[in-house]
């Protein structure tokens, strides 16, 4: 039984054994597939893993090829300030060494950065400063010692909301800077040189507001450049036409419409904005981009008003000219008539002695009249282009006021005016050309009498002070109206220009005398109370000798004694000019030959052997310069008197005439007396 | 010269005090008794005092809480337990039976958290602690099986239990936590084939892998022929069949016991053979089995011997097992246990200081 009981006990047990391995073996079985569908798993994960593994290099490898390709230099740092990323060109820009890269120390980096400025700590505190207080994002530019620019910005990094550090992105931007630079200074140019020109200047964008204006622009339109910028342009240019006030259109809406140059209507006058007005010229032209796009306009504009009053003052004075032509044509035709009738009268065959000496007279008096139109014509050329010289002596003013009494007296007593005259009693001296101030004294009375209805009155007063002499010539005639009296002294002015007048005149008497007279150092001024009420005219002349006159013309010559008995070759193309000459001087005992024409007047020379030549310069042949040399080089020709006589009265002809060998130059019409006095000594 | 530290730690448990294997008894044996805690307590404060008093580096709680044993301490109590599962026969002629799942859910009914919990309370020094195996608690399925509840849900079950519990301790700091794997070897006695050997591998490496490798750092495993009342359950299985497969675990940590192998070069050289560049051995220096209080020399010696074959760097010293691994077990004293650990402190340091100089 016992024996039984331990078999038992020994069964029990090997079953439990049995039992034991058996739930061992199910469980490793049960591990074994748990095993293996963790490897599967573990495989699958693994798989996973690496894919993920490869994407994320991939990613990171294209992160990092986007790093290399951008244009900008990049770092990341983290919040404990190690860099976790960078491109080349970070290290490239900064010139940081790869040992200082490799400890992925921003401050390291950043050491290495801050030597390259020339103020190393402000860089620093800023980077501190962006680390403290981690901004969003930051944007700095930086000046680097030696000339670049760089431009920083750094952004916080979120990682899944929380920030995970800092990217910072440099550029280098010095070219931009440069052109920057460039760009102001060209812009600064172009102001400075649109503020020196001389015209105005508007610029425009493309929606035609203003964006510049120059200085002399601001001073035309009222709008300085500080209120008219960003203004429409119509606001401050507005334009009319001058004659109807219409509105004109603006040039600049069409230049930006259609890309041309445009300028503006004539007649225009802009109106500033205080109201005041100024006749313009403009234009106007695009401004394109570099695209050739349209990207404003500029327009130009200046005053024009002096020219216009110039120019209208011009038209009037050619009005003027053509006018005084035609009452010079008209003047000179006048006295051909009587000669012309009067030559007639003499050679006709039942002319009787007294008719033919009536007619003697009358061509001599309508030649000297014309005389005497023609000396004005040539005194005023002469004082106008300043040739004319005074001969200046010490001048007696009763004298000077005789003589214009004398040759203003015909006209004076035809018109039944009366004269008072109103002189110092003691006697007056002042230093001028008696000639020529009695030249002055006999206009304004001629001037009186011809615009003063008959019976008038006519007054001539003079007094003076220690320095000056003052004559005053008065009136009752017509008077000069205010619009008339600033213009009374020009040439071609008259005061009533009518042909019905029967004195005639050409009108320049007083622009001669203002002429005459302000060469004397001297001024005349003309007043009137008005149309009908009379004129004044007041001469002022210094009464010492301070004009600015020439010396004396070498055409003076002293009076002669008496007449010597010459043989005289005249020499003239103008036959009629000739003849009379050489009958007049036969009439004075002189013996006389005539030639018609410079070879002609040789040959006579060779033959007739005169001791005096007079010679037109205009001849046909050898003109009178060239016979007058010749003259001279002839072996008789050194003793010869050689006198000019041509209608030529310049001074560079009375130049050209002694340099060829004149001893005198005269002008047409010839005084005889003087003629006479030249051949009687 | 270069320093030299070995690191030296027990394997966890410490013979109860009598007081209080007395009070169990008096209690019916139900060591989970309300009236007990005062008693549990004190004899933990005096582990930790009587430990730290060794010089230890890194002490236990001794497991003084470990009802009943470092086996089943987990499932003591379950509801959906038998007390006749398998016997595990012991060289001194008596046995151990485990208990058997008579249905499923399979769930912890404590974890060692809790007793880590108590033991941080009064350390001074850095604390381990030991948990049982899942490979070990595999043995509870019934071989006719659970109707409702397969094998398979078990080992999940198991495996999310055991992976809760070292989670747990790992958590609230433990120095290490030690798997105990006293089965390996009896798996061999059990299946020569070495298949179930392999799935005990196989097993443990399932828990293992859901941790990570800083954590498998703080993992160790314990392997001994199974101690207790001063007997073995398969020191004849030759550690040869043992060593290959047990460096295969992912663990960072192997506490092995050597002292009391016959031929401890032999094993030695199988473990320069097998372990691995990231583990550390821990050989054993001092036999709970053996009365004799090894000497500090001796100790030092064995580690000395130990070195010639372990690289310095992954080398340690430990017990060779739990000097009181049931908690009935009276076979060793407070005061000889206590001993041994303060050999092995001191012999360690002695080697240490020997290998130092070299």
């Amino acid at each position: 039984m016992e024996r039984d009981g331990k078999q038992d006990k020994d069964a029990q047990e090997d079953q439990e054994e049995e039992e034991l391995r058996s739930v061992a073996l199910e469980n490793a079985r049960t591990i074994l597939e748990k095993r293996q569908r963790a490897e599967r798993q573990l495989l699958s994960t693994k798989n996973a893993l690496e894919q993920r593994t490869q994407q994320l290099a991939r990613s990171v490898a294209l992160m990092q090829a986007t790093l290399e390709s951008t244009f900008d230099a990049i770092v990341v740092t983290d919040g404990n300030r190690r860099v976790t990323g960078f491109n080349e060109k970070y290290t490239r820009m900064w010139r940081i060494p790869r040992e200082i890269m490799e400890t992925a120390d921003h401050s390291q980096m950043l050491a290495v950065c801050a030597q390259q400025f020339a103020d190393p700590e402000s860089y620093l505190a800023r980077i501190e400063e962006i680390y403290t207080t981690s901004p969003p994002e930051s944007l700095d530019v930086l000046w680097l010692a030696d000339g670049r620019v760089y431009e920083r910005f750094s952004k916080i990094q979120f990682v899944d909301g929380s920030s995970a550090g800092r990217v910072w992105s440099i550029r280098d931007i010095t070219a931009h800077k440069r052109s920057e630079a460039q760009l102001r200074e060209q812009r600064a140019w172009f102001e400075v040189t649109l503020s020196s020109i001389g015209d105005a200047v508007i610029t425009t964008d493309v929606r035609g507001h203003v964006t510049f204006l120059n200085p002399i622009g601001e001073a035309m339109t009222g709008w300085s450049l500080h209120d008219a910028r960003g203004v429409q342009l119509e606001r401050i240019f507005n334009i009319v036409n001058e004659d109807t006030r219409e509105p004109l259109a603006n040039p600049v809406a069409r230049v930006l419409q259609e890309g041309i140059i445009v300028g503006l209507a004539n007649h225009a006058v802009l109106i500033a904005r205080d109201g005041t007005e100024a006749a313009i010229e403009d234009s106007a032209a695009p401004i394109r981009d570099a695209n050739g796009a349209v990207s404003g306009a500029v327009m130009v504009f200046h005053d024009v008003t002096d020219r216009r009053r110039a120019e209208a003052a011009l038209r009037e004075a050619d009005r003027r000219k053509d006018e005084f032509i035609a009452v010079l044509a008209h003047e000179l035709r006048n006295p051909l008539a009587p000669i012309r009738q009067a030559a007639l009268i003499s050679k006709a065959a039942g002319a009787t002695e007294a008719q033919k000496r009536w007619s003697h007279d009358v061509i001599e008096r309508q030649v000297q009249y014309m005389s005497l139109l023609l000396d004005d014509l040539l005194d005023i050329s002469r004082v106008t282009r300043g040739t004319l010289a005074l001969r200046m002596q010490p001048t007696e003013l009763v004298s000077a006021v005789n003589v214009a009494i004398e040759t203003a007296r015909p006209i004076i007593d035809a018109r039944r005016h009366v004269l008072s005259i109103d002189l110092p009693h003691e006697p007056l001296q002042f230093a001028a050309d008696p000639l020529r101030v009695a030249q002055v004294l006999s206009n304004l009375l001629t001037n009186a009498a011809k615009y003063t209805d008959p019976e008038g009155q006519i007054r001539l007063s003079a007094s003076c002070d220690a320095d000056h002499l003052v004559i005053r010539v008065a009136d009752s005639g017509v008077g000069i109206s205010a619009e008339n009296l600033p213009n009374i002294f020009e040439m071609f002015s008259q005061v009533h220009p009518t042909m019905d007048r029967t004195d005639g005149g050409l009108g320049i008497g007083l622009a001669l005398a203002k002429g005459l007279v302000e060469l004397h150092g001297g001024t005349i001024e003309a007043s009137s109370p008005g149309l009908g009420h009379g004129s004044e005219f007041t001469v002022r002349l210094p009464r010492g000798m301070n004009t600015g006159s020439r010396a004396v013309s070498p055409d003076a010559a002293p009076s002669p004694a008496r007449i010597t008995r010459r043989r005289v070759l005249v020499a003239d193309d103008n036959r009629d000019s000739a003849e009379t000459l050489a009958m007049l001087l036969r009439v004075d005992g002189h013996e006389v030959m005539i030639a018609h024409d410079g070879s002609a007047a040789l040959a006579a020379f060779g033959g007739f052997a005169p001791d005096t030549v007079l010679l037109d310069i205009g001849m046909p042949g050898p003109n009178g310069y060239e016979v007058a040399q010749r003259i001279r080089q002839s072996r008789s020709g050194a003793e010869i008197k050689l006198i000019a006589i041509t209608g030529w009265g310049q001074a560079a002809d009375k130049e050209r005439a002694f340099a060829a060998g004149f001893d005198h130059h005269l002008t047409k019409p010839v005084d005889t007396q003087q003629l006479s006095d030249l051949l009687a000594w | 010269m270069p320093e030299v530290t070995l690191p030296t730690e027990p394997i966890g448990s410490i013979p109860r005090p009598l007081g209080l294997i007395q009070a169990v008894d008096r209690h019916g044996g139900d060591g989970m008794h309300p009236a007990l805690e005062p008693l549990y307590e004190a004899a933990i404060r005096d582990t930790i005092d009587c430990f730290e008093a060794t010089g230890s580096p890194v002490i236990t709680d001794g497991e003084q809480r470990k009802f009943h044993n470092f086996w089943t301490y987990c499932v003591y109590g379950m509801p959906n337990t038998s007390p006749d599962g398998f016997r595990i026969p012991f060289t001194g002629g008596h046995t151990r039976r485990m208990p058997r799942l008579t249905a499923g859910p399979f769930r912890y009914m404590r974890y060692a958290d809790q007793y880590l919990e108590m033991a941080l309370r009064y350390a001074h020094v850095p604390i381990k602690q030991a948990v049982i195996s899942p490979s070990a608690l595999s043995l509870m399925y019934p071989p006719e099986g659970i109707a409702g509840y397969p094998r398979a849900r078990f080992i999940d079950d198991l495996l999310r239990e055991h992976e809760s519990e070292v989670r747990h301790c790992l958590q609230k700091g433990a120095h290490k936590v030690q798997v105990d794997f006293t089965e390996g070897r009896l798996a061999i006695k059990i299946d020569p084939s070495g298949n179930l050997l392999n799935s005990f591998i196989d097993l443990n490496n399932l828990a293992l892998a859901r941790f990570s490798a800083d954590d498998r750092r703080r993992l160790g495993v314990h392997t001994c022929p199974g101690g207790d009342r001063d007997s073995t359950h398969s020191a004849d299985v030759d550690y040869a069949e043992l060593l290959p497969s047990l460096f295969e675990l992912n663990a960072g940590n192997f506490y092995i016991a050597l002292a009391g192998e016959n031929d401890p070069v032999r094993v030695l050289k199988a473990i320069r053979r097998y372990m691995k560049p990231d583990q550390t051995v821990f050989v054993g220096v001092v036999d709970p089995i053996d009365p004799h209080i090894e000497t500090a020399e001796e100790v030092r010696d064995r580690v000395l011997e130990a070195a010639k074959y372990i690289p310095v760097a992954q080398l340690g010293t430990t017990d060779d097992c739990g000097f009181s691994p049931f908690c009935d077990d009276t076979s060793t004293s407070r005061a000889t246990a206590f001993a041994k650990i303060q050999a092995r402190v001191a012999g360690t340091r002695l080697a240490a200081e020997l290998l130092g100089a070299r």
